[in-house]
C-alpha cells in the first residue's frame, strides 16, 4: 500500500503542471462552495432566529347583519342619544376556518374569559360610587329631574349616612313614575358628576345619583340568547314594604346586596391556547417578565398553570410556583376581558344568574403559577388585558359553563385569532376565499414580515448561487481531471495489468494520488471558503440582512441572542469536506473501474490486428 | 524442460457485426531457454496467441499449461508478476517514470527493498546494454532502441522464466532491431529464458531456434 501510494504520488508529482492547476481549482471551487454553503449557513440560522421572532396572526370578526338603532334617554338635555347596535342573526362557527390548505401553526381559538370568584384577594377594593341604599321622600316627586331624597338606610356604599339628603334623578327614563311621599324605596344608585350631560366641565357641577345596576341576570343559553329572568323587572328600586325582604323580589335585593361584596373579588381569567394570538403579546406591549411561558404539553395537555401580572403578584406576596385557587363562576364568550373590566378593573357583568343566586363555580381548581407578565394592561381596550388579569391553557377548564354564561357572541378580533407561517397571507387568502363566506372578516398582522420578506429571500438566492456554483465547479473539476488522470492513464493501467498488477493494486496504483490530491485541495478550499464567509457575514453583520424598522419588541432580544453567531460551524465545514471526497472519490473511483474493465490488451489497443 | 504448452487451445471473440475466430485448435509446446518465434501475416492471430500464453485472456476451448499445471487454476496476475513478462513492440514504458524507476516497479510490487530494487535495476540496464546516462531518463527522451531494452530489461526484473515479446523490433530501425534480437537470444540461451516473439519479419524469425507460423488462427511449426 505504501510503494502503490508513493508510485501514484510521484507520477503526480511529474506532472506538476497539471497538479498544481488541479490543485489550485479545486481549492477554488471547493472554496467556492464552502463559501456559498457557509454563507447558506449563517444565513439560514440567522434566518431561523428572526422568522422565530415574526410571527403572523389573523384576527377574525363576523361582520353584524344589520344594525339596531337604540336610544337612551338623558333628562340633562331632555333628549334621547342615539346608539347603533350590531345584529348578528346567527353566529358563524369557529368551525369555518377549519379548511384545506389553511396551514395553521396555532389556532384558530375562539378564547372566552371566567370570572373567578376570589376572595382572599382583592381585585377591586372600594366600589366608588355604587350604592344600595333606602330614601322616603318627603313630598311626592317625579325624579325625571335631579330630586332631593332623604336617606334612611345605607345598605352598601361609602361617603353616605342616614339622614343625608342626596340628589337623585332618574336619568334614562323618559317618564318616570312618582316616588311617593312617606314610601320607603331601595335603591341600586350610581353617583356621576353632572347632570347635563353636554356639559363636560360645568362650573355649578351638580352631583347626582342615577340608576345604578340592574337586579337582572345576564345569564345567556348557548345560543346567545337570555335565559328569561322570573323575578326582575327592569326598574332599579323597589317600594319596602312589610315584609318586603321575604318576598321573591326582596330575596333578590338581599342576594345581589352579596354580590356587591362579591364583585371586589371577581378576577379575569382567559384561557388561550398560545398567548401570542392575543394582541398584548403579540405587539410586544405586554411580555413574560420572569418565569416562562406555557410549555406546548401544559397547553396540550390543559396543565392547571397560570401567569398573573407582575403587580397582582407583588401586591399579594405571590411567588412563581406558588398556587392560587381559580373558582370560575362565570364565562363570557363575546367579549375579552380586557373590554369588560376597564382600568379601574371593577367588572361589568351582573353575578346572578337566572334564578336570581349568585353563579355557582363550575370549575374549581388550584393553578401553579409558572409566570408574570408585565407591560401596558387596564387601558379599557377590548385587545388589551384586563387589570390583573389571569391567562390559563384553555383545555385546563375541563367542567362544562352551560349553565354559567354570562354573554355569547359572534368571533370578535379581540377573542378569535390563529397564526399561519410567515409570508403565507396571500396563499391562506386565496384558499379562504374560496370557502365563499363573505360576513366574517380576517385581519392579518405579521410584524412587517411581508414587507422583509423580499431581503431575505435576496440573502437566500445569493448563497444559493454560490453553492451551486461551487457545486457546479468542484464537479467539472473532479470530472475534467479524472478524465485527464485517470481515463487519459489507460495504458498505464493496462501496462500494470501486464506487469501482474492485480485489479485491486491497479486501483490503488492510481486512486492514492489523486485522493490525496482532492483532499488537499478540498481541505485547505473548505477552511479557506469557511473562514471567508465567517469573516464576511461579521463584517457585515446579521443586523444589515434585515431592516428592524418593522420588527416588535421581540427583536430586541433576538439580536442579543444571535450576537456573534457569525462563524461556520466546524461540522458544517466537514460536512462539505466530506461530500467533496466522497464525490471525488466516487468519480474517481468510477474512472478507473472504467479502464479496469477494458482488458489490457484492449487499452493497448492490440486486439484484432 | 517443458515449460509452456497450448493444447488445442481456440479463441474467439464477437465484434458489432460478426463473430471472430482469431485462434483455432492451436497445440505447440514451448520448452525452457529456446528462442521461438511466431510468424504471420497482420490478423492472423498471433498476438492473440500471445495474450493467451500472457494470460490475458482466457481461451474460449482448450489450455494452456505452465510447468505442467493449467493456468485456468492459477492467478493469471500472479503469473505474469512472477513468471510471464510481455514486451511490446511500442515498448508501453511508464512515461512519467525514469528508466530506473520503470525497472525497478515490478521487484518494488513484489516486496523488494528499494536499494536492492534499484541496484538490481542498475545492473539490468547495464546488461541490456544501455549506459548509466540512460538511467535517469524519461522515455520520451529515449530511442526506440533504448526504450525497447529498458522494457526488456524491466521484463526481466520481474524474475520470471518466459518472456513474450510482440513485434519487439517492429519500431526500430535495422541496427537497433539486430540490437534487440542479440540480447533476446542471449536471454534464452545464456540466462535460460523461454523467449517467444511475435513477428512478421524474416530476419527475425530467422535467428530463432523455432519458428510457428499462424494463419487465419491455425498454427504450423515451420521449423
Amino acid at each position: 500500500m505504501g510503494k502503490l501510494m508513493k508510485n501514484s504520488i510521484r507520477q503526480l508529482w511529474r506532472m506538476k503542471g497539471r497538479a498544481a492547476l488541479f490543485f489550485l481549482l479545486l481549492l477554488f471551487a471547493s472554496g467556492l462552495l464552502s463559501l456559498g454553503g457557509g454563507f447558506q449557513e449563517i444565513n439560514s440560522r440567522n434566518m431561523k432566529a428572526y422568522e422565530d421572532s415574526f410571527m403572523t396572526i389573523g384576527t377574525v370578526e363576523q361582520k353584524a347583519d344589520t344594525v339596531q338603532e337604540i336610544r337612551i334617554w338623558d333628562a340633562g338635555i331632555k333628549d334621547y342619544h342615539l346608539y347603533n347596535r350590531s345584529v348578528y342573526n346567527t353566529f358563524v362557527p369557529l368551525s369555518v376556518l377549519d379548511f384545506e390548505g389553511a396551514g395553521y401553526l396555532s389556532g384558530p381559538e375562539k378564547r372566552v374569559f371566567y370570572g373567578a370568584y376570589i376572595p382572599e384577594y382583592f381585585m377591586y377594593e372600594n366600589l366608588m360610587g355604587s350604592v344600595v341604599v333606602e330614601v322616603t321622600p318627603t313630598e311626592d316627586v317625579v325624579p325625571d329631574h335631579p330630586v332631593e331624597l332623604p336617606v334612611t338606610k345605607v345598605w352598601c356604599g361609602t361617603g353616605l349616612w342616614e339622614g343625608l339628603n342626596i340628589t337623585v334623578c332618574n336619568h334614562y327614563d323618559p317618564n318616570p313614575e312618582m316616588l311617593l311621599a312617606g314610601h320607603t324605596y331601595i335603591m341600586s344608585l350610581q353617583n356621576r358628576p353632572g347632570h347635563e350631560s353636554e356639559k363636560e366641565f360645568p362650573e355649578d357641577e351638580v352631583s347626582e345619583y342615577v340608576p345604578g345596576a340592574l337586579l337582572e341576570t345576564d345569564q345567556v343559553g348557548t345560543d346567545g340568547a337570555p335565559v328569561e329572568d322570573e323575578v326582575e323587572d327592569g326598574t332599579f328600586y323597589d317600594e319596602v314594604t312589610e315584609g318586603f325582604f321575604e318576598t321573591r323580589r326582596g330575596r333578590r335585593w338581599m342576594e345581589y346586596l352579596k354580590t356587591t361584596d362579591y364583585t371586589k373579588h371577581i378576577f379575569p381569567v382567559t384561557g388561550t391556547g398560545n398567548i401570542h394570538l392575543m394582541m398584548p403579546f403579540y405587539n410586544g406591549e405586554v411580555y413574560i417578565s420572569s418565569g416562562r411561558e406555557f410549555t406546548e404539553e401544559e397547553y396540550e395537555n390543559g396543565e392547571k398553570v397560570c401567569l398573573v401580572s407582575e403587580t397582582f403578584a407583588v401586591k399579594n406576596g405571590l411567588e412563581l410556583g406558588d398556587q392560587i385557587r381559580l373558582p370560575l363562576i362565570y364565562s363570557n364568550h363575546r367579549f375579552a376581558a380586557g373590554a369588560r373590566f376597564g382600568i379601574s378593573g371593577l367588572g361589568v357583568t351582573a353575578l346572578l344568574n337566572a334564578q336570581g343566586e349568585i353563579y355557582p363555580a363550575f370549575e374549581d381548581s388550584m393553578y401553579t403559577i409558572v409566570g408574570m407578565y408585565s407591560g401596558k394592561v387596564g387601558l379599557s381596550d377590548e385587545y388589551g388585558l384586563a387589570p390583573n388579569e389571569i391567562l390559563i391553557p384553555s383545555r385546563s377548564v375541563k367542567n362544562s359553563d352551560t349553565n354559567n354564561l354570562v354573554a355569547y357572541g359572534p368571533m370578535r378580533g379581540s377573542t378569535t385569532s390563529f397564526q399561519i407561517e410567515n409570508g403565507r397571507i396571500q396563499d391562506f387568502m386565496e384558499k379562504w376565499s374560496e370557502q365563499g363566506i363573505e360576513n366574517v372578516e380576517i385581519v392579518f398582522y405579521d410584524g412587517g414580515y411581508t414587507q422583509l420578506k423580499a431581503g431575505i429571500d435576496n440573502m437566500k438566492n445569493i448563497s444559493r448561487i454560490l453553492v451551486i456554483m461551487g457545486l457546479v465547479l468542484v464537479l467539472m473539476v473532479l470530472v475534467y481531471f479524472t478524465w485527464l488522470f485517470i481515463i487519459r492513464q489507460g495504458e498505464r493501467t493496462a501496462i500494470e495489468r501486464c506487469l501482474g498488477f492485480s485489479r485491486k493494486k491497479c486501483f490503488l496504483s492510481l486512486f492514492t494520488g489523486i485522493f490525496l490530491l482532492i483532499a488537499a485541495g478540498s481541505v485547505c478550499g473548505c477552511m479557506a471558503g469557511s473562514a471567508l464567509s465567517s469573516r464576511i457575514a461579521g463584517s457585515i453583520g446579521p443586523a444589515s440582512y434585515y431592516d428592524l424598522s418593522f420588527s416588535n419588541g421581540r427583536i430586541s432580544t433576538m439580536e442579543e441572542e444571535t450576537e456573534g453567531e457569525t462563524g461556520v460551524p466546524l461540522d458544517h465545514t466537514l460536512w462539505n469536506l466530506c461530500g467533496i471526497l466522497l464525490t471525488g472519490s466516487l468519480i474517481a473511483g468510477a474512472g478507473i473501474w472504467l479502464n479496469l474493465r477494458e482488458e489490457p490488451m484492449e487499452l493497448l489497443q492490440k486486439r484484432g490486428e | 524442460m517443458n515449460i509452456l504448452q497450448a493444447d488445442h487451445v481456440s479463441y474467439s471473440y464477437r465484434t458489432k457485426y460478426q463473430k471472430v475466430d482469431a485462434v483455432r485448435d492451436v497445440s505447440c509446446t514451448f520448452e525452457q531457454g529456446g528462442f521461438y518465434a511466431i510468424i504471420g501475416e497482420s490478423g492472423s492471430g498471433k498476438s492473440t496467441f500471445l495474450s493467451l500464453l500472457a494470460g490475458l485472456d482466457v481461451p474460449s476451448e482448450g489450455e494452456i499449461y505452465v510447468q505442467g499445471q493449467s493456468l485456468n487454476q492459477m492467478d493469471r496476475d500472479a503469473y505474469r508478476l512472477n513468471q510471464a513478462s510481455v514486451v511490446y513492440q511500442s515498448f508501453h514504458l511508464f512515461p512519467l517514470l525514469t528508466a530506473l524507476e520503470n525497472v525497478m516497479l515490478p521487484m518494488e510490487f513484489k516486496k523488494i527493498r528499494k536499494k536492492e530494487a534499484a541496484d538490481r535495476a542498475e545492473k539490468l540496464l547495464l546488461r541490456v546494454g544501455l549506459t548509466e546516462r540512460i538511467f535517469r531518463q524519461f522515455p520520451k527522451m529515449m530511442s526506440g532502441g533504448e526504450q525497447q531494452r529498458v522494457a526488456i530489461a524491466r521484463a526481466v526484473a520481474a524474475g520470471g522464466e518466459i518472456i513474450l515479446a510482440d513485434e519487439p523490433t517492429g519500431n526500430l530501425d535495422s541496427e537497433n532491431e539486430q540490437k534487440i534480437v542479440e540480447l533476446l537470444k542471449e536471454l534464452a540461451h545464456e540466462d535460460g529464458y523461454t523467449v517467444i516473439v511475435i513477428t512478421h519479419n524474416q530476419k527475425v524469425a530467422e535467428e530463432t531456434d523455432h519458428v510457428f507460423r499462424m494463419s487465419d488462427g491455425k498454427m504450423e511449426q515451420v521449423r
